[in-house]
């Protein structure tokens, strides 16, 4: 509760700022004021399937795509600069979020340093991500843009050097993240830490190359209360000859009342299940969230040369626990700009990998993996230099969910998106 | 015959009014003798590098958003529309990393912030240039 009226608390602060510079001359020493506005329109045409947040139903008006956000900087010396950015969604009642805040300093002409709030560089639109103005497209494909947080407190240092005609940028940051996160739309409390990487990005004319590379230590705080008495009232219905399924079920239906959410449960299940088929207590073991390692892999290349632009885009995540199901996912688009219409093509997909031996085997009977293919395409109308009118429809293929035959819809979105 | 005339006149005209844009740098930047090639100006101006060729640091100033001269700019040298280059600095700015270039607020002030300084660098209407600054590239 304190942390959300401290966050009003910056808004306001935000709002006073941004309202005060416009009686300052124009100087070096100002103030900079940016913001960006995401508004959405959304249907999905389709019962039993979720694309992200988005339901099926009645059209939703301003209630997802939908966001503000505003950010300020002040040059504190010649070389130092104070940075906040506060993001207030629909989603989340424009509650505002301090997505930025950081104090940077210039080392050198090429060399910056940032200490704060950051937000984690997985991939290529990571950095930017809510703001729907810097790219055709109303997000970047939920396929590949999937990672359930954002932001980490730490530091992190940017270099930039050329290498003959070409330019490059490397990144590397350090940090930790303690904060409350939403996996498949429940919240845990959570400690992120050893948030590690480095990234390589090499500009050669009007291409774009990436290569990225982040880790994260997880852990989650589970409920464990009803796990003994749960796993013996399983165990002994076994035993009892009660069908397996049935037994399960019953499981399933206790959790639910003791407020278990989906990794609590899975948690339990794979003990339940794992000592059933004979899995040994080491493998077991990697199937909870106490320190367990996450690998996040990127490469990615994007072309642009102001009427023709494409980007290919690979990502896998690596869990060191089972009970996260190693990704790979990709994109691949293609766009084509006709004055102040651009049209654009997209195919992304996401592939889970069950892991090799008994980690795998205890992953599948968990029913874990998912399969996910999408296809885009979309328009975006520039009504003047600042502002864009964006329609996408979305073919959203899961062939496979939770390890069972999925299903399939439209998902259709119109977005009005601005920078100031 | 006559509305032909009247057409190629208005062509005329249109030609001769059409701005061009050329690049300025103070008279004491030091990459007046060597020059700059088109391909430079551009990553100087996109953020891609913040030096000249000869290692100097590169200071970029630009005309306010929504002049001419800006445009012709941005799609000569950049080859980016203005919706495209505010694109292109959405994604550096709002991940907290570069700002674009400073603002000049017209012709005379541009003069003035390039020829101030022997790290800036900037570019105006050819009708507007004079000799407080020195022009380092011509768009042929």
């Amino acid at each position: 509760m304190r942390i959300i009226q401290e966050r009003r608390h910056l808004l306001a602060l935000a709002i006073a700022t941004a309202a005060s510079t416009s009686a300052l001359a124009a100087d070096d020493n100002d103030f900079s004021v940016y913001g960006f506005v995401n508004l959405g329109v959304n249907y999905l045409d389709h019962d039993y399937v979720t694309i992200e947040s988005y339901e099926s139903g009645d059209p939703t008006f301003f209630e997802q795509d939908t966001a503000i956000g505003l950010q300020i900087s002040k040059p504190l010396t010649e070389r130092t600069q104070a940075t906040v950015q506060g993001i207030a969604r629909a989603e989340n009642d424009y509650a505002v979020e301090t997505s930025l805040a950081f104090l940077s300093h210039a080392l050198t002409d090429s060399t910056e340093l940032r200490a704060g709030r950051l937000r984690v560089p997985f991939f290529y639109y990571s950095e930017f991500l809510d703001v729907g103005y810097a790219y055709n497209w109303i997000s970047p494909p939920s396929d590949v843009y999937a990672i359930p947080f954002d932001d980490y407190d730490g530091v992190d240092i940017t270099h930039r050097f050329s290498l003959g005609n070409h330019d490059a940028q490397v990144q590397i940051n350090s940090g930790r993240r303690h904060k409350d996160i939403e996996l498949f739309g429940e919240d845990y409390e959570s400690e992120l830490d050893k948030i590690n990487g480095i990234s390589l990005t090499l500009f050669s004319g009007d291409f774009t190359h990436r290569i990225g590379y982040q880790q994260t230590s997880m852990n989650l705080e589970l409920q464990t209360q009803a796990n003994e008495a749960v796993k013996l009232a399983t165990l002994s219905a076994l035993q009892q000859g009660v069908d397996p399924l049935l037994a399960l079920g019953q499981a399933q239906q206790t959790l639910a009342t003791e407020g278990y959410r989906r990794i609590d449960s899975a948690q339990l299940f794979a003990d339940i299940i794992g000592s059933l088929n004979g899995i040994s207590d080491d493998v077991i073991e990697d199937f909870t969230l106490e320190d367990k390692l996450t690998r996040y892999f990127n490469l990615a290349t994007t072309y642009d040369n102001g009427d023709y632009s494409f980007v290919v885009e690979g990502t896998y995540l690596d869990y060191e626990s089972g009970l996260l199901v190693d990704n790979f996912a990709w994109l691949a688009s293609a766009a084509k700009r006709f004055n102040d219409l651009t049209v654009h093509a997209t195919y992304s997909a996401s592939r889970d990998r069950v892991d090799s031996g008994q980690k795998g085997e205890l992953q599948k009977l968990l029913n874990l993996q998912g399969e996910d293919d999408s296809v885009t395409l979309g328009v975006r109308y520039d009504l003047d230099a600042a502002t864009a009118l964006k329609f996408d429809v979305t073919h959203h293929d899961e062939e496979t969910n939770r390890g069972q035959p999925g299903r399939s819809a439209n998902l259709y979105r119109l977005a009005l998106q601005l920078v100031f | 015959m006559k509305l032909i005339s009247t057409l190629c006149l208005l062509c005329a005209l249109s030609v001769s009014a059409a701005a061009e844009v050329v690049v300025i740098v103070s008279v004491n930047n030091s990459n007046t003798y060597t020059g700059l090639e088109q391909e430079e100006i551009k990553r100087i101006f996109l953020g891609k590098t913040s030096q000249f060729p000869d290692g100097s640091s590169a200071v970029t100033y630009d005309l306010p958003k929504g002049s001419e001269s800006r445009a012709e700019f941005a799609e000569r040298y950049l080859g980016k529309t203005e919706s495209q280059l505010n694109s292109y600095w959405s994604r550096r700015i709002f991940a907290g990393k570069q700002k674009p270039p400073k603002t000049a607020d017209n012709a005379e002030e541009m003069k003035q912030k390039v020829a101030a300084s022997k790290k800036a660098i900037g570019y105006l209407d050819s009708k507007d240039l004079d000799a407080t600054v020195v022009v380092i590239h011509r768009f042929k």
